[in-house]
């Protein structure tokens, strides 16, 4: 609960923060949206109509006005309310997020537990070698082999998935999901985490009792190894908001991640804003859920946590 | 004496270490051709200082580390040779109780969960039944089943050790190792523990390998006592006989390093040099002698064998022989 109101000051930390980062850009939406032929005249009618004359302060005090009303302003390249614009590429971006966790967590944790049960020997080294290629490079690049791969030499999925009208739903999500997937560090967390518990006292307690190796490695193992792997989990969701500007430029799905990069493009102040701030809501969410099903994982949190002793 | 219910032969184990960046593979005897026999219905108690191998050697007995040689056997049959699924079968009748009970238990399974994973996995009677046999367990260990919906993080330390007994008891074992289990408690518990341990052994038809660092420990509960320096045997003995006519000089170390309640005797005690010889380049002949008052000239050079000093006072030292 206390966690849910800490949440209120770093929400408005954002907001301030990013309202004036993009101000102390060179360069304002007029020029941009007028373009370089644009009188002076035009210039100044037009900031004169967006409220872009006002001395920044006070252009932060009806934002902030506004925002309290849960009003975050029009849009200057939509002609919209930013709400509405963002909202329609927010399912885009969950979906993508959603899929892409889900799938590379089970990926990921499978893989773990295997290259920890078999420590040193060969499985282990092919995983730890493959996640450690997968995390050292960077998102585009193993986007971009995977349109080469995937779209240009065995075409089964386009180039840009917004070019083409009527693709069935996984045609969209195989190559930004299969991104997250092999670019995923949560491998070595869950055969890390999984290799200290097993050294632990009550694994050699559960091999006394006579509890069979694929029972101690599932039950007494990964349920204890689940608190570092859910925290990862949650640093991957957060994180994924944010990886959600590579993967959908370069795999051209228009979520709040491509939106951004275009409202950044032609200085749609208050559509950087709207959508910065729709962004880091996500990612506190996820920090707050992480914390609820850490809760579930470990009993010695959740007890401490209802004050019961 | 009838047939020894576990007879430990010549087990031996060696950990290999690699140090430096050239992977130069170095290893160490933790345990050195240890051989002893333990009957049924006794308490074998096994002493030594930290890193002699006395943990090692209960691992190895229950084969929750593999050795490299020798064998262990319970009643006629060596169990370093079963295949997995029988020895899963005779681990009904071997089980442990360690030292840390904070480390022992998961700490994401309630009382209950851990009581009756050892009775699920050897498909023991049905679930009404399960829980009769908890119900019992607890009552012997005097713990309230009021809590088995709790968490061991909820337990005090000697309620989590009573647990880890009664847990260890579950299946009937005949046989109970107990490694260094009350050394992580505070002595009032420990005592409480010992007490406990030694009614459930009457009362269950129990046979104990007692492993402690203590020796006032080891004297309370045992009935005979193997004292281990540095992976071997060194001396063993019924308890009496043990301190009343101490033969290996490392014994006497250590029996003059119990501490004494009455605090105007003057006890001459016989301090060891400090510092046990690295286990990596062990020095020649007999372990002990670069600490050993009366080492000569033979020690330094052969290893003393273990040979009865009559009464089955079983001591490995040169001194003895001549």
């Amino acid at each position: 609960m206390s966690r849910l109101l800490l949440a209120v000051p770093a929400m408005l930390g954002v907001f301030v923060v990013v309202f004036f980062v993009i101000r102390m850009l060179p360069g304002d939406s007029a020029e941009a949206m007028l373009g370089a032929s644009a009188t002076d005249a035009q210039i100044e009618t037009y900031r004169a109509a967006h409220g872009l004359d006002k001395p920044a302060p006070v252009q932060f005090w009806i934002a902030l006005k506004n925002l309290f009303r849960g009003d975050l302003g029009d849009s200057l390249s939509h002609y919209r309310p930013v709400l509405s614009v963002v909202l329609e590429r927010l399912p885009s971006t969950i979906e993508l997020a959603a899929y892409g966790i889900v799938l590379g967590s089970v990926f990921a944790v499978i893989l773990g537990v295997v290259a920890a049960s078999f420590r040193g020997r060969w499985p282990d080294l092919i995983i730890t070698a493959y996640s450690t290629f997968g995390m050292s490079l960077p998102t585009f690049y193993i986007g971009l082999w995977i349109l080469m791969v995937f779209a240009v030499k065995l075409d089964v999925i386009p180039v840009s998935a917004s070019a083409v009208e009527g693709l069935p739903r996984w045609k969209t999500l195989f190559g930004p999901v299969l991104t997250i997937v092999v670019g995923g560090s949560l491998v070595r967390t869950t055969r890390s985490a999984i290799l200290e518990i097993l050294e632990e006292d009550f694994i050699r307690t559960a091999r006394a009792k006579g509890v069979p190796k694929a029972l101690i490695l599932f039950r007494h193992a990964l349920g204890n190894a689940l608190i570092p792997i859910i925290t990862m989990v949650g640093y991957g969701l957060a994180v994924s908001f944010g990886g959600a500007i590579v993967l959908e430029t370069v795999f051209g799905r228009s979520g709040v991640g491509k939106l951004l990069i275009d409202a950044i493009t032609v200085r749609d102040y208050p559509l950087v804003q709207g959508t910065t701030f729709v962004i880091a809501l996500f990612m506190i969410v996820a920090n707050l859920l992480t914390d609820v099903a850490a809760g579930f994982a470990d009993p010695r949190i959740r007890v401490a946590g209802a004050g019961e002793l | 004496m009838a047939e020894p219910f576990i007879r430990i032969e010549n087990l031996t184990k060696r950990f290999s270490i690699s140090a430096g960046k050239r992977i130069r593979k170095t290893g160490f005897t933790a345990v050195n051709n240890v051989s002893l026999n333990i009957e049924r219905g006794e308490v074998f108690g096994l002493v030594g200082e930290s890193g002699c191998g006395k943990s090692t050697l209960s691992l190895l007995v229950l084969r929750l580390l593999e050795a490299n040689g020798g064998a262990v056997y319970h009643g006629d049959t060596n169990i370093l040779e079963l295949p997995r699924r029988k020895m899963r079968r005779i681990r009904r009748d071997m089980q442990i109780v360690f030292q840390d009970p904070y480390d022992s238990l998961d700490p994401r399974f309630t009382l209950e969960r851990i009581m009756n994973e050892p009775l699920q996995i050897h498909r023991w009677g049905t679930g009404a039944e399960r829980e009769a046999r908890i119900d019992e367990l607890f009552a012997a260990v005097s713990l309230d089943k009021q809590q088995l919906k709790r968490y061991p993080h909820q337990l005090s330390g000697g309620q989590r050790q009573r647990l880890c007994i009664a847990r260890s008891l579950a299946l009937s074992p005949g046989f109970l190792v107990c490694d260094e289990a009350v050394s992580a408690l505070d002595v009032s518990i420990q005592a409480q523990i010992l007490n406990l341990l030694l009614d459930l052994k009457d009362e269950f038809g129990l046979t104990y390998l007692f492993i402690s660092h203590n020796l006032a420990v080891v004297k309370f509960v045992s009935d005979r006592i193997g004292v281990m320096y540095f992976g071997k045997i060194v001396e063993l003995a019924d308890t009496d006989e043990l301190f009343d006519n101490v033969l290996h000089p490392y014994t006497a170390a250590l029996l003059s390093a119990v501490p004494d309640p009455d605090p105007f005797s003057e006890k001459k005690r016989d301090i060891l040099p400090s510092g046990v010889p690295s286990l990596i380049d062990p020095p020649g002949g007999c372990a002990f002698h670069p600490r050993c008052k009366y080492a000569g000239e033979r020690c330094a050079r052969e290893s003393p064998e273990l040979r009865d000093a009559g009464r089955g006072h079983l001591v490995a030292c040169h001194r003895l022989e001549c």
